[in-house]
């Protein structure tokens, strides 16, 4: 904690000097406050005679699996607990300076963590009291980019954070970016070797990660560009990589239609991580519809065991189709996928595909009020689901919106849940309180109604979440503009 | 007597000319034939351009129109009501008129053959005999108004009501004159100006102020009265229509701004262009304090209007502004379930995602835990994200550290392994699942790790362990080990690959 709060300190006397010389300083704040109730699953006995069946594994009279050990009297069982209140508050604070000299400007995003209610219940994160997000210098020029500190990667091969360099440079239709620096662990904001990771892991990494990426793209014309990307984290002392992978990704129109393709490999295990072609177009004689091929399959870097698991992956095709009347501000549409997986070698009768499909109508007039409803159905190995919702909003002038929520959930065939139903609603309201000073409340009301076959926790809760934006300082670059 | 003829068309032709629409009934002429023996007894300044004394004074009528001798008239001076938009000088036509012309050639009503002092307004055709037009229309494109006409500014005789019922061209009537209309206003200023003034372009024309055209028109009140009462109009351009506008405008923008700037201020593009990529066309745009009117205003739509309206596809029935009123289209750029689908075309970045998002918008999402402010997922979703990730619809962790974030709040739920491989929670009830895991795992292997630890699962699959493999067909052990060689040493005793 004190070697946190040392880091954070530091960044921010590092850049102070910068913003107390800027042209124009920018804070942003973000107070989040959320009450979230929940019932753990919590062990407990009944005499064996209360159970059905034979051997090691019964039922109860609800369905409840009950492990009876033999020769004992006694079974035990799962079920949902006393209710616990959850109350994480989290601070976000983000600072811009700019005008330091032609194109140079100063970031930073620093988060503060902390749990309101006293019980053992924790939101995950919480431990992580001060978090230093980001923090860089950046000077921004029309031929290019150059970046220094904690900062960030985003492309075909997902969001990565490193303490680093990097750099851009841009010609013509031509663009060429590096980064280099000492990786972090995503989610976490942290190194490899750090407490952070070694709290939430049993077999974590024993040294950090140095991250080295490149990245060309290119754009023959205005709708088109293909981007390749290669990235490699290496572990401190060289022995060896935690990943090693490389990206296509390119997207053009033709025909009024979007293309998009996505390629992701692991080089370290030779397998395609991501593979997806879509293709989409909006407003064809009122309809827009989407079509997509898709191989996924999950990526480890090397510290864990789980690449060696061999993970295989599914091939999947999607398709949405939606239609807006001509006449009526009402669109409709309908999304369906079916996945098929690849074969595993190994374990016994379970489904290998899954579905999906669902429908939406969307009510969005010119007026503030506005509506939706949606169903969707998803059948798949592990958990499965069917999930009704409408919800009401009325949006008024300055950002000011009301919206009501009313939900149906049924989770089916899950492994641990099994079947159960959850009806509830939830009120939502954005209202600013002042230029620079927004609100946002939300409360919801859940109740379990029916739940057989399996211990699943009791989803009847109370939900409510408070969230203050605040500004400080101007726009830059946007002086003068109406709001 | 041909040359007083001359001088007295010169005289009566201009005032005919610039005669206003009579508030009362016009001089009758003919019937004070027989008291004038010549014109310019009433009209004495004409020769001379003489305007005080274009026109007899009142009193000239009085002296016969006294109540007794006769009955009182009201009769004002044309001249008096201001001055019209017809630019005349008698003087200068009555030198090139000749001496055979006299005041009867333009104002007899049969020319010169017409009887004495029956005369009035000469025809249109007496000016274009001479100052022949392109085109036969008066009002003709091709026509240069100014060569008779003066500017609307400099014509202070004319009402508001008589500006509003000047006659439109025909031109203007077409349905793409607003979109074509510029090109011709650039080279013909002068006639625009003979209607208009700074005002009737700075209705719609939020660069008013900087536009050479719009600026080489003067102000006038009475045209700023009449375009406050009438809502600007802001035809969709044909190229705002194609399907691929929301990719290509940048391009379009950056080569030529000034063109955005007619119907665009700075506060219209910032609806979507909020990050820095597109700052430097921002920059040439005018913004709020200069453009008289806002323009066409962009309001994003967000959610649940999802995927409704790209840009191009905004009908103009969709939009009826009233005067003064914010000039509000909803637009989205992106399509239907974007937020979902955005992977490839971000890693592309097939449009600049800098122009419309600061640089910490995708971390806002993707650094996993910074929830609510874009409501991503649906209310309560917590109950049933399962088949979500189970199906990998999106991939959480490119939001969220499985360990971290996932298995934390499993484990606390009570829905995570407790490491004793008995309990009766999780997979129990498939009592075969022991058997049945290895499919399962290697099909969602993530969903396994957001509840058990690795050293769970080594409790069957190392060398210390039951000495199960865990490894498939197709794993490639020594591809693995020269990546991560120590990693082998996880499960194994000792390098399985004996060093190669």
């Amino acid at each position: 904690m004190l070697r946190k709060l040392a880091t954070t300190a530091a960044a921010v006397l590092a850049v102070a000097p910068f913003v107390a010389s800027a042209q124009g300083v920018r804070v942003t704040g973000v107070t989040y406050a959320q009450s979230i109730e929940l019932r753990p699953l919590v062990y407990d006995s009944v005499g064996s005679y209360f159970t059905t069946g034979t051997g090691e594994w019964r039922v109860l009279a609800d369905g409840t699996p009950a492990h009876c050990v033999s020769g004992s009297d006694y079974c035990v069982f799962q079920r949902s607990g006393d209710r616990m209140t959850m109350a994480p508050l989290t601070q976000d604070l983000s600072f811009v300076s700019w005008g330091l000299g032609e194109g140079i400007s100063v970031h930073a995003d620093v988060r503060a963590r902390a749990q309101l209610s006293s019980h053992d219940l924790v939101y995950p994160g919480s431990d992580r009291s001060l978090e230093l997000i980001d923090a860089y210098a950046d000077i921004d020029r029309s031929w290019g980019r150059a970046r220094i500190g904690r900062q960030w990667v985003s492309g075909g091969l997902g969001v990565y954070d490193f303490d680093g360099l990097s750099g851009v440079y841009r010609h013509d239709r031509y663009s060429i970016e590096a980064w280099a620096g000492r990786a972090l662990v995503q989610g976490i904001n942290n190194t490899y070797a750090s407490a952070q990771l070694a709290s939430a892991e049993d077999l974590p990494p024993d040294q950090d990660g140095y991250i080295v990426g490149a990245r060309g793209r290119f754009r023959p014309n205005a709708v088109t560009s293909v981007t390749a990307t290669y990235q490699r984290v290496l572990m401190a002392d060289h022995s060896g990589l935690y990943s090693e992978r490389a990206a296509l990704d390119a997207s053009t129109r033709a025909l009024g239609a979007s293309i998009d393709l996505a390629l992701a490999y692991d080089m370290v295990t030779g397998a395609w991580n991501e593979a997806r072609l879509r293709i989409g177009r909006a407003g064809f004689h009122q309809f827009g519809y989407s079509i997509e091929a898709r191989h996924s399959a999950p990526f480890f870097e090397t510290w864990t065991i789980w690449g060696a698991f061999s993970p295989v992956g599914f091939d999947e095709g999607r398709a949405t189709v939606d239609w807006r009347s001509p006449s009526l501000p009402l669109t409709l549409s309908a999304h369906g996928a079916y996945r098929k997986y690849n074969d595993a070698d190994a374990g016994m009768t379970l489904r290998t595909d899954g579905w999906r499909a669902g429908a939406d109508a969307i009510v969005q007039g010119p007026g503030a009020l506005s509506a939706m409803a949606s169903y969707d159905v998803d059948i798949g190995n592990g958990a499965s689901r069917n999930d009704a919702r409408a919800s009401v909003r009325w949006s008024g002038q300055g950002e000011r919106s009301f919206g009501l929520t009313g939900s149906a959930v049924q989770n089916i065939y899950e492994f641990n849940v099994g079947t159960g139903r959850i009806i509830g609603g939830a009120f939502d309201v954005t209202w600013p309180l002042g230029p620079d000073l927004h609100a946002m409340a939300d409360i919801g009301v859940y109740r379990q109604l029916f739940s057989v076959g399996a211990p699943g926790p009791d989803w009847t809760q109370r939900r409510a979440s408070l969230r203050l934006e605040w500004t400080l300082g101007r726009d830059p670059g946007l002086a003068g503009t109406a709001k | 007597m041909k040359r007083l003829l001359s001088i007295l068309l010169a005289v009566m032709l201009p005032l005919a000319l610039t005669a206003q629409a009579p508030a009362a009934t016009p001089f009758p002429h003919a019937k004070h034939a027989k008291l004038f023996p010549t014109c310019s007894g009433c009209h004495a300044g004409v020769a001379a351009g003489d305007a005080a004394h274009t026109f007899p004074a009142v009193t000239q009528c009085t002296s016969c129109h006294d109540g007794k001798r006769q009955k009182t008239v009201v009769w004002t001076p044309p001249a008096a009501r201001g001055v019209g938009l017809l630019s005349y000088s008698h003087p200068r036509h009555a030198e090139r008129a000749g001496k055979d012309a006299t005041c009867a050639t333009c104002h007899g009503e049969t020319g010169e053959q017409s009887p004495w002092m029956n005369v009035g307004r000469p025809a249109q055709a007496r000016c274009t005999a001479c100052h022949a037009h392109q085109t036969p229309e008066h009002y003709a494109d091709a026509n240069v108004c100014a060569t008779c006409h003066r500017t609307l500014v400099q014509a202070t005789g004319l009402t508001d009501a008589k500006i509003a019922a000047l006659p439109k061209p025909a031109s203007h009537a077409q349905a793409n004159f607003i979109s074509t209309h510029g090109s011709g206003a650039k080279v013909s200023t002068a006639s625009c100006a003979t209607c208009h003034a700074r005002e009737s372009c700075a209705r719609c024309h939020v660069d008013a102020a900087r536009s050479d055209p719009i600026k080489g028109l003067a102000q006038d009140a009475r045209i700023a009265r009449l375009a406050s009462a009438k809502a600007p109009v802001y035809p969709v351009p044909q190229d705002h229509k194609a399907g691929d506008f929301d990719r290509g405008h940048g391009a379009t923008a950056r080569a030529n701004t000034a063109r955005c700037a007619v119907c665009h201020a700075r506060s219209s593009c910032a609806t979507c262009h909020v990050g820095d990529g597109a700052a430097a066309v921002l920059a040439k745009l005018p913004d709020a304090a200069e453009a008289r009117g806002r323009g066409v205003l962009l309001k994003h739509v967000d959610e649940p209007a999802r995927g409704v309206v790209p840009v191009g596809l905004v009908k103009n029935g969709d939009w009826n502004p009233k005067p003064h009123a914010d000039s509000v289209r909803k637009v989205r750029v992106h399509p239907t379930g974007f937020a979902k689908s955005h992977g490839p075309s971000a890693a592309a970045e097939a449009m600049s995602c800098q122009g419309c998002h600061k640089q910490a918008f995708c971390k806002d999402c993707h650094e996993g835990e910074r929830i609510g402010a874009r409501r991503y997922h649906v209310s309560n979703f917590v109950n049933s994200h399962a088949a979500d990730a189970y199906g990998r619809n999106v991939e959480c962790t490119s939001c969220h550290n499985t360990a971290a974030f996932c298995r934390a709040c499993h484990q606390q739920s009570g829905l995570a392994s407790q490491g004793n491989g008995r309990s009766a929670g999780y997979h129990n009830a498939q009592p075969q699942w022991l058997l049945e895991h290895g499919r399962a795992a290697r099909q969602e292997l993530n969903t396994c790790a957001s509840c058990h630890q690795q050293r769970y699962c080594l409790q069957c699959h190392s060398e210390l362990g039951w000495r199960v493999s865990p490894h498939g067909p197709n794993f490639d052990a020594s591809r693995f080990a020269k990546a991560n060689r120590q990693q082998c040493l996880r499960c194994h005793f000792k390098d399985p690959l004996g060093g190669k």
